[in-house]
């Protein structure tokens, strides 16, 4: 019963670390369309608006959040495939109850050892360029 | 005095009728595992919701940036502004995932907001299956198993632009 308990407290953390990487995602493309690129002069502006948006979520250590992809990764140009950002990123979860959760099928096996304790969830925004170069 | 209370305590436990704890517990892990259940579901309709009010704000957002040229005050093409909209709103739903369907219903462009409005599912809700056809507890936009939901967000052209279309918000540097 209380490994149950502990699952709900996981699922309830799942959603929250979920929602907070989606946001920190969100920022990141709203940045970079505002500045036209995800990287501009050498400065990685998709990656400094993740990590800066993660790092006042509390709960979430931003230490295993990435941004996976970026696209473009550089400045916005006037192309079909420049003319949108798209930005995708993970994060690592570890499970309280990892028993429980891998039963249930909770654990993502993607680049997962069976019965690990730890999930990868993912996250993805897109939104068109503010400024095209 | 310390064993009368003693004897008084004993006496009322010699009056409880046994295994009531077992009772108790066997009547309880249902419960819990309803708990359970309904907490899986629920967390993939907040999850769902989240993502269907991002691919509403996105589509806005970039709807909002169809600017009209050749006017005085910034005001929004229209035919842009939906062409913006659906654009991004495709590029969004295949990379936030999430959902089991989501489409657009309507962009409506004014000549300074976007409003997006967009519909979408969760799908296969199996917990909550089981209680909305033996419970009775199904609400609104849940139907076999499905949970449909519609979201509708606006955005505003950028009303500071400067010659070249650009927007020169304070927070864009």
């Amino acid at each position: 019963m209380l490994f149950l308990l502990l699952m709900i407290v996981d699922l309830g953390r799942l959603v929250y670390t979920k929602n907070a990487l989606q946001d920190a995602t969100q920022t990141a493309v709203r940045a970079a369309s505002q500045r036209g690129g995800t990287v501009i002069n050498g400065t990685k502006v998709a990656q400094i608006a993740f990590e800066q948006a993660l790092a006042a979520t509390p709960g979430v250590n931003a230490a295993n959040a990435k941004l996976t992809s970026l696209q473009p990764n550089g400045v916005c140009t006037n192309t079909s495939a420049g003319r949108t950002i798209r930005i995708r990123s993970q994060y690592t979860f570890r499970f309280n109850t990892p028993g429980l959760n891998a039963m249930l099928g909770f654990m993502a096996p993607a680049g997962q050892t069976a019965g690990s304790a730890t999930t990868t969830i993912t996250a993805g925004s897109a939104l068109r360029c503010e400024i095209i170069w | 005095m310390a064993t009368a209370t003693a004897n008084h305590t004993q006496h009322h436990r010699m009056r409880r009728p046994r295994g009531i704890g077992m009772v108790m517990f066997v009547a309880m892990i249902p419960a819990i595992f309803m708990v359970a259940a309904l907490a899986i579901d629920f967390s993939r309709i907040l999850t769902g919701h989240k993502a269907l009010v991002q691919l509403a704000n996105e589509a806005a957002q970039s709807g909002a940036m169809a600017y009209q040229t050749g006017t005085t005050n910034p005001r929004l093409n229209a035919s842009k502004a939906r062409t913006y909209a659906t654009e991004t709103f495709t590029a969004s739903k295949n990379i936030v995932g999430t959902l089991g369907s989501a489409q657009i219903v309507s962009v409506t462009p004014t000549n300074t907001q976007v409003t997006v409005t967009v519909r979408g599912s969760v799908k296969d809700l199996l917990f909550l299956d089981i209680f909305t056809r033996y419970m009775g507890l199904g609400g609104s936009g849940y139907s076999g198993g499905d949970y449909t939901m519609t979201v509708s967000r606006s955005a505003g052209v950028c009303l500071a632009q400067s010659s070249n279309q650009r927007c020169t918000r304070p927070d864009v540097r």
